[in-house]
């Protein structure tokens, strides 16, 4: 999956200034992309992740550190340059950022007329693109009388218009239901495996993240404070911040349990085994199960599950014996520990 | 003044108006559009930010919106003999009018411009389009509706400069009203041009808003 590197951060800072004083939105900053994959940013609002992808196209200008575009300094190209640059990048936005006053076709011909191409040759290949984003019929619609997920079709089969290799995905699906959200994200998976495209993405939203992304870093307040696998990341979040992504409910099962906690961690085949019930027949304990989460990453089951230790130490040693012959990865939790 | 020679004289009075209005709302477009686009993009945080440039054009502009139509009229005389060789008829009191309205234009334009949402112009900028085509592909045709709606209220304000014109010189129907009802006390024929006036102002806005709202795809 991984191919050579596309674009690079290095050491990237950045200070914003306002009327309240100055707020640091990245702080040193490194991160490399490689072409081919999926690259998500994820983290609470403000946390600086957006800022981090307008750096890319140099919408958002750093202050320290340089971004590297294909061995090229970003912040070194001449105004044209940067243009010629741009053109082999797209994007997308939370809001879509389509023409009002153009028709569907004529929006998705947009970029292709504003590099001097000619009306028909640009309309041709923004008709290929509605077919591969499935509007064929909507055309000669006007952005208006599309639903939010045709919108952002419009908008991924404009970005795709200047054959990009590189699309930048701005919460490009946190304006959508839950059902159009999912189907957007098939359509971006399927551009980045079929037509190569590597993305990078920003978003709050963790089911986004486990959908579609091979890698992702974690940013809160500015700086990245995990950069993993997918998998890796939802087997055992180190962060704060991750574990509040993964498990937002956390902090209110802290306050209503006090025991202690068996953490158990089980991925692909181990999750469809009936774990709970090997414990309550074979160990012979009932299960008090806190907390449960699975997740489907790529086909297999990532899962955590958290349950109450028993009082009764021999039952406890029970239930970890048996774990053990299951080979199940497992961790006490320490009861001030936030899962 | 009986019925047979007043629609006469309305009638030329009526053309009159009508060449002064449409002729100086085109000067007053051509001039105020491209100034409109300057003061647009050379704002802080526009496309091409020019902070100096910005301050002198916003400075200009302002002076020339408060200078009140009346006096401009009468202080611009030498200008308006230089420029149509006599400050008396209809195409003298073009020149004022002009002077007056570009301005008045420009701001209506820049803010019909500013309406256009930021998302799109960083869209543009993500597509790598330089400044010229912002403006002229995605800002204006994004603009129109709101273009021809403040067309609508920039025509018929210069209308109702133009009838002022008609009292120091100039044509139109403020001529005949000022030539009948002030200096004759023919109250009717007064009466009569400012129903006509009403009613010109009535169908410009209408047409204005109607196609407004026909060319908007919002």
């Amino acid at each position: 999956m991984q191919g050579k590197q596309i674009a690079e951060f290095k050491n990237v800072s950045k200070t914003f200034s306002s009327k309240e004083g100055e707020v640091r939105a990245l702080s040193g900053i490194d991160l490399q992309l490689y072409r081919g994959e999926i690259l998500a940013v994820i983290g609470p609002s403000g946390a600086g992740k957006s800022t981090l992808l307008r750096m890319l196209n140099r919408l958002e200008e750093a202050d320290e550190g340089t971004v590297i575009w294909q061995d090229q300094d970003l912040g070194k190209l001449s105004p044209a340059e940067l243009n010629a640059t741009r053109r082999k990048m797209g994007m997308i936005f939370q809001h879509f950022n389509l023409l009002a006053q153009r028709n569907v076709l004529d929006n998705v011909a947009l970029p292709l007329e504003l590099h001097g191409t000619s009306r028909d040759k640009a309309r041709a290949k923004a008709a290929e693109l509605l077919d591969l984003v499935d509007l064929s019929g909507k055309t000669s619609a006007y952005p208006a009388q599309l639903s939010g997920g045709q919108k952002q079709r419009v908008a991924i089969a404009r970005a795709l218009s200047t054959d990009p290799e590189l699309l930048l995905c701005d919460e490009a699906t946190s304006a959508l239901d839950p059902a159009t959200t999912h189907s957007i994200l098939e359509l971006l998976k399927k551009i980045n495996r079929e037509l190569g495209i590597t993305l990078f993405v920003v978003t709050h939203e963790m089911h986004v993240v486990e959908h579609i992304c091979d890698r992702v870093a974690v940013m809160d307040d500015g700086h990245i404070v995990e950069l993993r696998s997918v998998k890796d990341l939802f087997k055992n979040p180190r962060s704060a911040a991750a574990r509040k992504l993964i498990y937002p409910q956390g902090e209110l099962l802290k306050r209503s349990y006090n025991g202690a906690r068996l953490r158990l961690v089980f991925d692909g085949l181990s999750a469809e085994e009936p774990l709970i019930s090997k414990i309550v027949l074979e160990a012979k304990v009932p299960v008090n199960i806190l907390y449960a989460d699975s997740k489907n990453i790529e086909d297999k089951t990532y899962g955590q599950m958290l349950l109450a230790l028993p009082d009764d130490e021999t039952a406890a040693e029970r239930i970890l014996a048996l774990l053990e012959r299951e080979g199940l990865s497992y961790s006490l939790d320490e009861e001030e520990e936030s899962i | 003044m009986d019925i047979n020679t007043l629609i006469p004289v309305l009638w030329q009075g009526l053309l009159e108006t009508l060449a002064m209005t449409i002729a100086s709302a085109v000067f007053a477009y051509i001039l105020g559009i491209p100034l409109a686009l300057l003061l647009y993009s050379t704002a802080p945080g526009g496309l091409t930010p020019k902070p100096v440039l910005n301050r002198i054009l916003n400075i200009i502009t302002n002076i020339l919106r408060s200078i009140p139509f009346l006096i401009l009229l009468i202080w611009i005389m030498p200008f308006t003999r230089f420029i149509v060789g006599t400050t008396i008829g209809t195409p003298a009191a073009i020149v004022p009018l002009v002077i007056s309205a570009a301005p008045y234009v420009a701001r209506m334009v820049e803010s019909s411009l500013l309406e256009v949402d930021g998302g799109l112009i960083e869209a543009a900028c993500s597509m790598g389009a330089d400044t010229k085509s912002i403006l002229f592909k995605v800002v204006l045709p994004e603009a129109l509706p709101s273009l021809i709606l403040g067309g609508s209220i920039a025509v018929t304000t210069i209308l109702g400069y133009s009838t002022m014109a008609g009292f120091v010189g100039g044509g139109g129907l403020g001529a005949i009203a000022n030539n009948y009802g002030l200096f004759r006390y023919d109250y009717f024929t007064m009466f009569i041009t400012v129903i006509l006036i009403v009613i010109l102002v009535q169908i410009i806005q209408a047409a204005g808003s109607r196609l407004a709202l026909k060319i908007d795809k919002r």
